[in-house]
């Protein structure tokens, strides 16, 4: 009965929490948002489901002492990962970001400290899976923004590979299992692809020559064990020790790929500026990304640019040359729209080339010291010739999420009205994916 | 196979009683008065630790940023040693496993077997009670030969009425433990040992299942191995793995520590820190060590160095004892910390005198005490603190951690953490392998959340070792169900 009560108390801290972010979420992300919103808010309830009906395997619950000591251990390192999410990271952010929820994590892990220290850490340990991952799902962009990472990438691209290749290595020399071995690790390569790759490229090549490395190694282990390339009484060792160098290796290929931006500045544009999302990476290691949104004066444009570096690159600064131009307006005859909830104040500059007047919009954001910065540049004005944006610096810095992604992944602008009896906002929404290569 | 009751209880003169309650409790503290844990840390060491911190602290407040880059790359460093020292003796350890023993033993006639004692200690474990007369009764070693004493705490009311309730096999002996002293396993085993009169000692827990045969195995590797064998180590494992996700990583740790790195040990002739049970100890030697340490929290690693110091070796065999694995987290935890704490105070008791030791270690055993003894409950201490710095790494830290961790301390670190943790998950999905218990794969790849236990564990222990170092954490067993002892 004690169980039963403490399985349901699980189950409506997890709802209280994961609800009414799943809301928040759906909220200010609209009704397209709400397939991924509401497929978290499913997973949450089977989680709920799961926390109540599965049964504890233990044979007789009462028989186990609770544990003081411990409660207070895990609730103090809960209670200061929690507080630091929510409280410090939080503090970080300039604006309230619907897609980054630390604060979110944040008040889930000072939830189960607290009923750890309060109730015992049997609870909590019951409870903390579920509300992490009811938290996170509710929140279905903060996992974008992980695999957007481009350090987290590395690491999962190597990690899966070590992985893959370790149950190559070590798995019995039969033709089914191996087949079998060589599946997964085409399925989970494919994975590391999509995941890592999309933001790294060198984090992919370091994934894929794992799996070949260990691969091969496995084939030449194989004769060995039949006796033809190894002597059999190596192959123990021999396997262990090849395992291991593949898996150093492939990690050290993945590693190397912290420093890659720097280096493979030259890799420059990787998508095409014709119409929609481009990016660029300038020589600097920041890059660039611009697209398009709908408008309709055709003889204004409004292009929108988010910048991202990291600590690599020194200060940096963006030619306008670099721009990508698209035709097109967004907000015409507005000082005032809002970005995800936050309010930008237009600034008009003259260009100094062709003498039009701009209508310039830049909003930098530093989140954070070890963040990518990310700078968001809007700009308003005839169409032709270089956007004569003002030349930017940036000082960003590494082995950070990459929220651009964040701010890619789904954008709202609603303008404002310039005169009190305005016209009826209009939101323009511009979606894009991934494309931030820095 | 005859049966007793109550009758079974040894009956103890007062004079015997104060004898051996007095050998058990201060038996090794008059004989080797540096080797007893009464005081697990000394004042010198403390002196040591207390001098260390003022020296930090004041470098701290002089040099920030140098002494805190320093401390960051030393504790890097740190865990890339006890790595690669943990690669080299599991991969030696792993040949073994990969390729069966090739050590015979042969079988020594029944009347040529020494006579054997077997110790097995219980306290508020009525719970086990039947299967362990069941179990015992399996052993297959000559009757008039094998002594059997179970050691239970005169207090335990619980357990002696249990015991009323059942048979006793006649091979059977029960010894009331008095409770007075510490109360510790140690302690009993020492009483035990007071009465003991078989050549060969041995310990069984409670809900232990050893291999029938193990005892002949065992007095066939004392037959062969000479006088300078002192001990013979049993492999541990567990019979209920499959219960739960715990009891696989926890299956896999044992398989690991008790397939791979004690053979590794045993193989480079390195001290063994012995496990708590199936151990097998010359009754001679033994008395002469003047038993188990009664507050160790872990007396058996703690034997297994004194042993060595003193010249003598530990052998590993293949034979196996089933254990029941902890199934609760909260249970695990509690015992965790105290073999973490045990393997502090056995470490600080080892080095207080670092000259001698390192004299009767040699340079090679002393570093392994200390990397495999010693910086086992610091490293998993330290995990929790380095975990949570790598997670503010990935979150998002302030800027002034910047000069604190420069650049390549952190790509020192993120190295360190990657392959690390990859190594010993690797390592231990070999083991599986090798041994042929493919159903430990995904334990082994989930791995890191059994080491957030023992963080936990090894956080317990370091608050423990200063405020109540010779307690005890009594772990609850008979949580597996019935059919998973069969299995």
């Amino acid at each position: 009965m004690r169980t039963l009560i403490r399985r349901i108390a699980a189950a409506v801290v997890i709802v209280v929490l994961a609800v009414p972010a799943a809301l928040h979420s759906l909220e200010h992300q609209g009704a397209a948002a709400f397939p991924a919103t509401g497929a978290g808010g499913l997973i949450a309830l089977v989680l709920v489901a799961l926390t109540v009906v599965v049964p504890a395997k233990t044979k007789d619950g009462s028989l186990l002492p609770s544990d003081g000591e411990a409660d207070v251990i895990i609730a103090g390192a809960l209670l200061f990962l929690g507080g630091w999410l929510a409280v410090g990271i939080s503090a970080q952010l300039p604006f309230g970001t619907i897609l980054y929820r630390p604060d979110l994590v944040g008040l889930s892990l000072l939830i189960t400290g607290t009923l750890c220290f309060l109730a015992g850490t049997r609870l909590a340990i019951v409870l903390l899976p579920s509300v992490a991952l009811a938290c996170f799902i509710a929140v279905p962009a903060t996992s974008l923004i992980a695999m957007g990472s481009k350090s987290s990438g590395a690491i999962a691209g190597g990690l899966s590979a070590l992985m893959v290749g370790s149950i190559i290595v070590v798995a019995p020399p039969r033709r089914r299992r191996i087949a079998l071995a060589w599946v997964g690790a085409g399925v989970l390569g494919v994975l590391c692809g999509v995941l890592a790759g999309s933001v790294d490229l060198g984090a992919l090549l370091g994934a894929i020559a794992g799996l070949v490395l260990v691969g091969g190694i496995r084939l030449a282990t194989m004769g060995s064990v039949h006796g033809v390339a190894l002597p059999e009484q190596l192959a123990p060792v021999g396997r262990s020790v090849a395992g291991m160098l593949a898996g150093i290796g492939t990690l050290v290929c993945t590693t190397l790929t912290f420093a890659a931006p720097g280096w493979s500045s030259a890799l420059s544009m990787t998508s095409s500026p014709s119409k929609g999302h481009a990016s660029y990476l300038i020589p600097t290691g920041v890059s660039v990304s611009g697209w398009e949104v709908p408008g309709d004066t055709p003889n204004r444009r409004v292009q929108m640019v988010v910048a991202s570096g990291n600590s690599y690159s020194s200060v940096a600064s963006l030619p306008p040359a670099m721009l990508v131009t698209v035709p097109t307006l967004a907000c015409p005859n507005t000082l005032t729209f809002h970005l995800d909830g936050m309010a930008v104040h237009a600034t008009s500059y003259p260009s100094q080339s062709t003498g039009d007047t701009w209508q310039i919009n830049a909003v930098v954001h530093k989140i954070g010291d070890r963040w990518q910065q990310v700078d968001v540049i809007t700009a308003a004005g005839p169409v032709g010739g270089p956007v004569p944006l003002l030349p930017l610096h940036f000082h960003p810095s590494a082995f950070s999420l990459t929220l651009a992604g964040s701010l890619l992944a789904s954008r709202h602008i609603v303008c404002e009205p310039l005169a009190p009896t305005g016209k009826v906002a209009k939101l323009i929404r511009a979606t894009t994916h991934g494309g931030i290569i820095g | 196979m005859s049966y007793r009751g109550s009758d079974a209880v040894l009956v103890v003169s007062p004079e015997e009683r104060a004898e051996a309650i007095h050998f058990a409790v201060s038996g090794l503290e008059e004989a080797f008065p540096d080797a007893s844990s009464r005081r697990p840390i000394v004042t010198w060491q403390w002196r040591a630790v207390a001098a260390l911190a003022a020296v930090f602290a004041v470098l701290v407040v002089l040099y920030p940023i140098t002494t805190l880059s320093v401390l960051g790359s030393s504790a890097v460093l740190f865990y890339l040693v006890i790595l690669a020292t943990r690669l080299v003796i599991a991969t030696v350890g792993l040949r073994r496993l990969e390729r069966p023993d090739a050590r015979s033993f042969p079988p020594v006639p029944d009347d040529d077997l020494p006579r054997y004692s077997v110790l097995m200690p219980a306290y508020h474990e009525p719970e086990v009670l039947a299967r362990l007369l069941d179990g015992v009764v399996k052993v297959d070693y000559p009757a008039d030969q094998l002594e059997i004493l179970l050691l239970l705490e005169e207090d335990d009311e619980e357990t002696i009425a249990a015991l009323h309730a059942v048979e006793v096999p006649d091979m059977i002996t029960v010894v009331m433990v008095p409770a007075e002293g510490p109360r510790t396993k140690p302690k009993a085993c020492n009483y035990g040992l007071y009465f003991a009169t078989g050549d060969i000692i041995t310990i069984y827990d409670a809900e232990d299942l050893p291999d029938a045969d193990q005892l002949r195995m065992a007095a066939s590797a004392f037959e062969m191995g000479g006088e300078h064998l002192a001990c013979v180590q049993a492999r541990l494992d567990y019979f209920n793995e499959r219960q739960n996700l715990l009891t696989k990583w926890f299956t896999l740790d044992y398989l690991t520590w008790f397939a791979c790195f004690l053979p590794g040990l045993d193989r480079l002739a390195l001290p063994i820190p012995l496990g708590g049970t199936s151990n097998h100890m010359r009754a001679p030697l033994l008395r002469e060590l003047a038993g188990w340490d009664p507050y160790n929290v872990t007396e058996d690693a703690d034997l297994g160095m004194r042993i060595y110091r003193l010249g003598y070796t530990t052998s590993v065999i293949p034979s196996v004892t089933l254990e029941e694995a902890n199934s609760d987290a909260i249970n695990w935890i509690r015992q965790r910390s105290r073999w973490y704490k045990g393997y502090a105070i056995t470490t600080a008791v080892l080095f207080r005198n670092p000259r001698q030791a390192v004299a009767e270690l040699g340079w090679v055993g002393a570093a392994i005490a200390l990397l495999l003894i010693g910086a086992t409950p610091v490293l998993a201490a330290l995990n929790l603190f380095t975990w949570l710095i790598t997670a503010a790494f990935f979150i998002g830290v302030p800027a002034s951690w910047e000069a604190i961790f420069p650049q390549w301390v952190v790509i020192l670190g993120v190295m360190s953490f990657v392959i690390g943790n990859a190594t010993v998950a690797y390592l231990s999905l070999l083991a599986a392998m090798a041994a042929k218990r493919p159903r430990l794969l995904w334990a082994a790849l989930t791995y890191p959340i059994y080491w957030l236990l023992m963080a936990i564990a090894a956080v317990k222990a370091m608050y423990q070792l200063v405020v109540k170092p010779s307690y005890w954490e009594k772990t609850v067993h008979g949580l597996s169900s019935d059919e998973e002892v069969s299995a």
